[in-house]
């Protein structure tokens, strides 16, 4: 029954979505109100159609139906609930339709929505989302089959241990949550490129979208490194590869576009780089889609070798190219706004480190299809391994990073080389001497002192240093100005500048997981020993470990052998560890659990590699540093970005200067003032720039003045002086 | 003074490009291997000997030797046909699902005697997106 529903659910959705299709382009052609309602009940109909297609998978592998070849590969007798929910994302056709699900879920939320012009653009934006879910919609009524049925029950395959792990509900979810959610501002480009809107309106409403959808990115690839980190022989929290590349392209890309939107926003500039961005974050997370389901290139993640594969690269390519012609159409269209008039500056910071991810993202991806690339060009395939990330991202990471700390001391618009080296000197001094003292202290159990790893930590200081000068400047403005308005005023700063709190608080957890990158990475000590029950202890990096003996329980109708290991430090006893190996009643090979004995500034991870003569083993012991601070970075990370996207009462007050000039200009102006009094801003730089702001704000307010005015009489003509005043007092943006 | 400073930040970002550049040359130059399958290996005759490849193959299962006191790991691969092996030899952790049938890509070099010293291995993780009857 649920299997015969599900099956019909996904032949309606190809009709569903197909409908929504006419129906938003009658919409666009007519411009009616009737057109643009229909359009939104079908966006919400594909979703409702969609969501019982996957409760009905959902409800197969809850109940184990095995006559359902989905629900026999990917569940199996006994597997936890958690588990057979997991499935429904865990497999080939069902992934797709998970799919679908949220890209739907996404559509209907965009299409209920109002903001600026949206009657203008919501009919685009909900055409291009319907024209990307009827791409997976087809291949799910022609290439997958969810909902394959056999007349005979299958025999069930079972989810392999490694991957019963909590790891695999939130690992994906996020990962899939967040490449799916970067559909939508690529619509609202696209949109507005054919549109041809030269304002800001796309960003301001997609802000949101990006930085929702970057939040899942990063907590999807955080908590697979993590996952990573736990589990032997999946090569640390970081393997480079090409799948762990997948998912770092549009991070690396959208994390440019969030910055450079901060420019554009305030100062109306680089409009045509954040639509080139916004569109390769889009068309990464396709190329990462067609690289990880259609085998073209190895990974240690599984692929499937399936026919998928050439209707992920027929998308990449029709993406990629109408995207590029729609460019180029609009290209003239996008005035490119003021100049930038300084190489030091806020924006030219921001410029070098979208220069700097777009490098890192060239970096990964031609590593990524090397092999792709020199077998066409070639004809012999080549691999590049972990040495060419490690050459080419870490020296341009520290780069990135050193900018981080950077931009934040720098004004807007242009400073002298004396206020920059002023500004910028004292902290990068101070991080220096305590980066070096760091690095010491960890040169001291691992007895080398690489130059990239204590650069890196350098850098990261740096950024925490930059952080904190900045907070305490933000504290030094509320102090003066509760000195005169209470601690109101103070509360009132926050709620406006929330925004930029909440960025800081992102790079303060981007400078701790790098910190703790570095570390554990540079100076990671291990070593490997082979040790028999009551043994002398073995000494590592300050701890010291004794075996006492080994442990054989059963595990249902598994067997696990562990060692006990007691680990001491500095004559503390601290407590038992007990790294193991699993063997399988059903003969499957065995496995080896870690041993991982966290404290915040150094973690010891012992493996047994194998048992000798009964009551020996060989341990492989390591102690890695700070590598808990690249996790209690990732949930500082958590909290900084939704600080940043927390909804506001008022939201439109804090997003407003992005479309209207006169606004911007204020904006530029209190901008100034700030700078000026942390004095990264020189006296006569800050009275010529405050004397020309107030020449562009007479300017500005005049032309809203006479917009106003024509407004004013339109509106009265059509519905008389009072409605006509009201009308334009909801409209009014710009007056106090 | 803007058109100078457009100038000079032209040319600051030319060379941020140009450096990206180079890193990227110097690292592919440095750390790429050929990526072939035991019969291409084979079929490269005495070139292939002590050169950095990457070979690619299937574990035979009933091949596979770990040594835990000396951290060796021995097996054999071969391609899909099964016609020619390869003996790997290799010194390290011995990763989990190491199983007959396994997938896995050794990066090293081939061996006058004609055995394959790996340096480093690559292992598919558990499948989450394979056909049925295989083992998770």
């Amino acid at each position: 029954m649920a299997g015969t529903l599900g099956q019909a659910a996904i032949r309606l959705l190809l009709v569903t979505v197909c409908a929504s299709l006419v129906v938003q382009t009658q919409a666009i052609r007519t411009r009616s109100a009737a057109w643009r309602t229909a359009g939104r009940w079908l966006m919400a109909g594909a979703f409702v159609v969609a969501a019982t297609a996957a409760g009905c998978l959902l409800k197969l592998l809850l109940l184990e139906d095995n006559h359902y070849l989905y629900v026999a590969e990917y569940t199996g007798p006994g597997l936890a609930w958690i588990y057979r929910v997991a499935a429904l994302w865990g497999g080939n056709a069902g992934s797709l339709l998970f799919w679908v699900l949220i890209l739907t879920l996404y559509g209907a939320m965009v299409s209920w929505s109002r903001h600026d012009d949206s009657e203008r653009m919501l009919p685009w934006v909900a055409w291009i989302l319907s024209a990307l879910t009827l791409f997976y919609a087809v291949i799910l009524n022609v290439a997958v089959a969810p909902f394959a049925r056999s007349a005979e029950p299958i025999p069930m395959s079972g989810l392999n241990p490694l991957l019963q792990n909590p790891g695999m509900t939130i690992h994906p979810v996020n990962l899939y949550l967040g490449f799916i959610g970067f559909s939508i501002p690529f619509a609202y480009s696209i949109s507005s490129l054919i549109l041809g809107k030269t304002d800001a309106t796309w960003l301001v409403v997609t802000r949101r979208w990006t930085l929702a959808s970057w939040l899942f990115l990063s907590i999807g690839i955080l908590y697979g490194a993590h996952w990573s980190y736990e589990e032997l022989g999946w090569g640390g929290y970081w393997a480079w590869d090409p799948v762990e590349n997948a998912a770092l392209l549009p991070w690396l890309t959208a994390t440019a576009f969030l910055h450079s939107a901060i420019v554009q926003e305030r100062r109306h500039m680089l409009t045509r780089w954040n639509h080139v961005l916004v569109i390769l974050t889009f068309w990464l997370t396709v190329l990462g889609t067609y690289l990880t389901r259609s085998g073209v290139i190895w990974s240690i993640h599984a692929f499937t070798n399936s026919a998928l594969g050439a209707y992920f690269l027929a998308l990449l390519m029709a993406v990629g190219a109408a995207s590029c012609a729609i460019l180029i159409w609009r290209w003239r269209v996008l005035r490119g706004g003021p100049p930038m008039t300084a190489v030091v500056s806020r924006e030219s910071a921001f410029v070098f480190n979208n220069v700097l991810l777009v490098g890192c993202t060239a970096g990964v991806l031609l590593g990524t299809i090397f092999p792709l690339l020199t077998g066409w060009l070639d004809g012999a395939e080549k691999v590049v391994d972990n040495g060419y990330y490690n050459g080419v991202i870490l020296p341009l990471a520290v780069c990135v990073l050193i900018l981080m700390g950077m931009g934040p001391l720098l004004p807007w618009r242009h400073t002298t080389w004396r206020l920059a080296r002023r500004a910028v000197g004292y902290p990068l001094a101070a991080a220096v001497v305590i980066g070096l003292a760091l690095a010491l202290v960890l040169y001291m159990p691992a007895g080398r002192l690489p130059v990239l790893g204590t650069s890196a930590l350098v850098a990261a200081v740096f950024v925490v240093a930059s952080v904190l000068l900045e907070y305490a400047q933000i504290g030094r403005l509320v102090k003066g100005a509760s000195a005169r308005v209470t601690t109101g005023g103070a509360l009132r700063w926050m709620r406006t500048e929330r925004r930029r709190l909440g960025g800081y608080l992102v790079h303060l957890a981007v400078a701790l997981m790098a910190m703790g990158i570095a570390a554990s990475g540079a100076f990671h000590v291990s070593e490997q020993k082979q040790l028999a029950a009551g043994d002398p202890p073995v000494r590592v990096a300050g701890f010291s470990l004794r075996f006492i003996g080994m442990t054989v329980d059963n595990v249902g109708d598994d067997r696990r052998m562990s060692a006990n290991l007691v680990v001491e430090q500095g004559g503390k006893t601290l407590g038992l560890i007990q790294p193991a190996a699993v063997f399988y009643a059903n003969g499957q090979s065995p496995t080896t659990e870690v041993a991982l004995y966290s404290r915040p500034f150094a973690d010891l991870y012992v493996v047994m590699l194998g048992t000798l003569n009964g009551d020996e083993a060989v341990f492989d012991i390591h102690v890695n540093p700070l590598v808990q601070f690249i996790w209690m970075g990732g949930y500082l990370f958590m909290a900084g970005t939704l600080v940043s996207l927390w909804p506001e009462r008022r939201h439109r007050a804090a997003e407003l200067p992005a479309w209207h000039p006169v606004l911007r200009i204020r904006k530029q102006q209190e901008d100034a003032r700030s700078d000026h009094q942390a004095g990264k801003l020189g006296n006569a730089a800050y009275q010529a720039l405050q004397s020309e702001l107030r020449y562009q704000l007479v300017d500005a307010e005049a032309v809203q003045v006479e917009v106003r005015e024509r407004m004013a009489r339109e509106l009265s003509r059509w519905f008389g002086p009072v409605e006509a005043d009201r009308l334009l007092g909801l409209l009014e943006y710009g007056s106090e | 003074m803007v058109i100078r400073a457009r100038g000079k930040l032209i040319a600051a970002l030319i060379l941020v490009a140009v450096v990206i550049g180079v890193l990227i040359e110097t690292a592919i130059t440095r750390a790429s291997t050929y990526y072939i399958t035991v019969p291409e290996l084979y079929a490269r005759g005495t070139a292939a000997l002590g050169q950095e490849t990457a070979v690619s193959g299937n574990i035979l299962g009933n091949t596979v030797r770990w040594q835990p006191g000396i951290r060796r790991l021995t097996f054999q691969i071969t391609d899909d046909s099964g016609k020619s092996r390869l003996a790997v030899s290799y010194y390290g952790d011995k990763p989990d699902s190491f199983t007959n049938d396994w997938p896995v890509i050794a990066f090293g070099k081939l061996t006058s005697t004609g055995q394959f010293t790996a340096d480093k291995l690559l292992i598919k993780c558990p499948s989450k997106y394979t056909a049925a009857g295989t083992n998770g």
